[in-house]
């Protein structure tokens, strides 16, 4: 029984070659957008995430609330804060030798190091937000709790920045539910139109006493077959060209802060959900349309 | 085998086509329904197949009551009958072996069995050479045959032929019917065949049914028939 749908699968995309190969391109144009959409999205969401997470915040302690329990409610009320996703304390030792490590001579590290117990530094807590957007008001709210001295956390151009991203993953959003549609369209009319031309197949069928299961089959291993091959170039031009770009930028865009997502196991993912989509778009569409055909009047 | 039991047929949208219809066809008869255009041929073989249900009456094929049938019975009962049109109705992607063996896939047969028999019904029409032509490739009269050799491969107690030399030529035409007679014969298949070929009816003698207008005008168990107004 398996045996004979794939077979007729097979005459059946092989026999009707020229609907096959239209509605398999309808399909490959259809994953090459969504291929598009696959990777730019992601590394929209890498970079987004290397630069949300990147942006702290910073918040000095005033000299007078060094003490550790004044430290601890220091640190309770900015956990209170909404939007607060991690606190990390560092003392005023560390904060001098982070601050002396980012002198790459020796000798001047020399000069800087203070000789006695005396120590300029503040002790401070590093914050991260949850989201980008909620860098602003959390900074505001941690400037207003007793005992903070300074807030700082990169001011104007890091908040655009993070909007900025935003509004590039929405507008990718956008651009691609509209195409999708486009696509979806273009396969709903390919496919309608290939089961159109069969119709008459389809009504023979019926006249033999061919039960619907038993006609329904084979062209459901049609729609799978026409989505495999339909997924074919969109792969191959995934994997390449993805592979390409990162090769050619080295993994890196604009700054060391836009790092693209590593090729390798990424584009396998991406391949395996084209070729997902692929299948189910064709098993789908011909799903729809045979079953249209098959109902009889009566 | 076949009957008919005041059988009426209303369309929905109005117009009457077949009005009191009583046809009782025994087994291994081979009848002729005849008539001209409209008079309701077409409405007895879409009755006779399941495809329209009658609007009061019985019909009774090999003692199912077709116009009762669920939708999904159909094609089960077409199982039982053979059915032969005009235009063939062969599948254009299919080889001549594939047409016939289709209809006996269709009822779950051996694989083996599927292969004797497509053969046995190639001969019996006369076109054991061309299994792996393509209906495009042959002439209407052997598509015709495979269209036939289609009909009878499951061996059905009935078979409708509507039309069947309709787009043959006269020697063709007697090709096709002498074929028909040996399946009648040999087999004890039973025949109704629609056809408004009156040569034909004159020709190959059999019992005749007259339709016109949806009315039974004869049935003429001596067959033959003469047009008196032309």
């Amino acid at each position: 029984m398996i045996s004979r749908i794939i077979k007729e699968g097979f005459r059946g995309v092989g026999r009707h070659w020229a609907m096959s190969l239209y509605s398999a391109i309808a399909v490959t144009i259809t994953l090459l957008i969504i291929s598009l959409f696959l990777m730019f999205s992601a590394n929209v969401r890498r970079f987004t995430q290397n630069v949300e997470q990147s942006v702290q915040i910073y918040a000095g302690i005033d000299y007078d609330y060094e003490t550790p329990e004044k430290m601890a409610q220091i640190k309770q009320s900015i956990l209170k804060i909404d939007g607060v996703r991690q606190v990390t304390y560092y003392s005023k030792e560390e904060e001098l030798e982070y601050w002396l490590d980012s002198f790459d001579d020796e000798a001047i590290k020399e000069i800087y190091a203070p000789d006695d117990e005396y120590n300029p530094m503040h002790a401070a807590f590093y914050i991260e937000t949850e989201e980008g957007t909620r860098i602003q008001p959390v900074a505001e709210a941690v400037g207003k709790i007793e005992g903070v001295d300074k807030v700082n956390y990169g001011g104007e151009s890091t908040l655009s920045l993070v909007h900025a991203m935003g509004s590039v993953r929405r507008g990718g959003l956008i651009i691609v539910a509209a195409l999708s549609l486009l696509a979806i369209f273009l396969i709903q009319n390919t496919i309608q139109l290939t089961i159109m031309a069969r119709e008459d197949e389809i009504k023979i069928m019926q006249y033999v006493g061919a039960n619907n299961r038993f006609i329904r089959m084979p062209f459901l291993m049609e729609g799978i077959l026409i989505g495999i091959m339909g997924s074919v170039i969109p792969i191959i031009v995934t994997i390449w060209s993805y592979h390409y770009l990162y090769k050619l930028t080295g993994g890196i865009m604009l700054s060391s802060m836009f790092r693209m997502v590593q090729p390798m196991p990424f584009v396998l993912y991406v391949s395996g959900i084209l070729l997902l989509i692929g299948i189910l778009v064709g098993l789908v569409g011909s799903f729809l349309s045979v079953t249209k055909r098959l109902r009889t009047r009566r | 085998m076949i009957e008919c039991t005041h059988v009426y047929k209303r369309y929905k949208k109005g117009t009457n086509a077949l009005y009191d219809i009583n046809i009782r066809v025994e087994q291994g008869e081979f009848v002729y329904i005849i008539g001209p255009t409209g008079s309701g041929k077409s409405t007895l073989i879409k009755l006779l197949d399941g495809e329209e249900v009658p609007t009061t009456g019985t019909i009774k094929v090999v003692g199912i009551d077709v116009g009762k049938l669920k939708r999904r019975q159909i094609p089960i009962y077409r199982r039982n009958i053979g059915v032969v049109f005009q235009d063939y109705r062969l599948l254009p992607t299919k080889t001549v072996f594939e047409n016939i063996s289709y209809a006996l896939e269709v009822i779950n047969m051996r694989k083996s069995q599927v292969v004797k028999r497509t053969e046995e019904v190639m001969e019996v029409v006369g076109l054991k050479e061309k299994g792996n032509a393509f209906p495009h490739e042959l002439s209407g009269g052997q598509q015709q045959r495979v269209a036939i050799a289609r009909a009878i491969a499951n061996r059905p107690k009935v078979l409708i032929a509507d039309e069947p030399t309709g787009n043959l030529d006269p020697a063709k035409s007697d090709d096709i019917m002498y074929l028909l007679e040996k399946i009648n014969r040999e087999y004890g298949t039973t025949i109704l065949m629609v056809t408004h070929d009156l040569t034909l009816v004159n020709k190959h003698r059999k019992r005749t049914v007259l339709l016109d207008h949806g009315h039974i005008n004869a049935d003429l168990a001596e067959g033959g028939y003469v047009q008196h107004d032309q």
